[in-house]
């Protein structure tokens, strides 16, 4: 693993992965598309159901995006390898948009199903402190000149906020929420019909197929940019 | 797609929009990165 912290090495195998990364996103989400408009309507939910096929998925990709975040924050601050710290940053952008996509799709279930575009229950203003995490997390990067100093200080505030990923997790166990409780990956299998399964786990891979595909290319950026910063310092 | 309509394609409409923005923002930002090393090259 170590060998590839070399952003020679890096870029390598990140200009080999990302090309099939992107094909098997495009592929899995006209498969995920064509499924999730092929199943029937729920007979509670009715059609709203195949919201579900995209705010689940960014609900995961988002939760997904913290916790590498957070991984690489933890690597940068302990082995300060500078391609840690890029990996953290790159990933903050992509998971704010995963995440707003979740608050913005789960609020569109909501309505019709619950009667309100939002409720301060314990899922969701947990999930919205996910969004205000990344956007400080980001914030903090903008704010501060002296990048290792952006990244330690960044990187604090990922592992502190990674405490927020298993209250969203358990949030609808430990508190009574309008938000249903776990129904997918839980003890004794998934309580919703296996026919909304197919597309719901097709749409989760082209999710995280697709963070992956956009993460890999934002790190690319960042080191070309690095690199065309110090070829201009020693022009100068 | 019944009353239901709105939300489902609300839903799809402003996924396809943030999403297509990461992946054409993403592309953008590396060709300029590389166009612009390969100036200074």
């Amino acid at each position: 693993m170590l060998r590839y912290a070399n952003p020679t090495r890096f870029l390598q195998l990140s200009g080999a992965l990302v090309p099939w990364l992107g094909a098997a996103s495009a592929a899995l989400f006209a498969a995920g598309l064509y499924l999730g408009f092929q199943v029937p309507p729920d007979y509670q939910q009715g059609e709203t159901v195949r919201v579900m096929f995209i705010h689940v998925p960014a609900a995961w990709t988002a939760m997904m995006g913290y916790g590498l975040m957070a991984a690489a924050s933890l690597v940068g601050l302990v082995w300060r390898h500078p391609l840690a710290d890029t990996a953290a940053r790159a990933a903050a952008p992509l998971g704010a948009l995963f995440t707003a996509l979740g608050l913005v799709t789960g609020s569109l279930w909501g309505r019709p199903m619950w009667g309100a575009w939002w409720v301060w229950d314990g899922r969701l203003t947990s999930f919205l402190l996910l969004e205000f995490l990344y956007l400080g997390y980001i914030a903090l990067w903008n704010a501060i000149e002296d990048e290792t100093r952006a990244a330690r200080v960044g990187a604090i505030l990922a592992l502190v906020g990674a405490v927020n990923l298993p209250i969203i997790e358990f949030s609808v166990d430990w508190w009574t929420t309008l938000h249903q409780g776990e129904s997918i990956l839980r003890k004794g299998g998934p309580l919703i019909s296996t026919v909304y399964l197919w597309p719901l786990f097709t749409m989760a891979l082209a999710y995280t197929f697709l963070f992956f595909t956009l993460w890999l290319m934002r790190i690319e950026t960042e080191i070309l940019k690095r690199r065309a910063r110090n070829a201009m310092l020693e022009e100068t | 797609m019944s009353d239901y309509g709105f939300y489902v394609w609300t839903a799809y409409g402003v996924s396809f929009a943030g999403l297509a923005a990461a992946v054409v923002l993403t592309v953008l930002g590396r060709l300029r990165a590389r166009a612009a090393l390969e100036k200074l090259k």
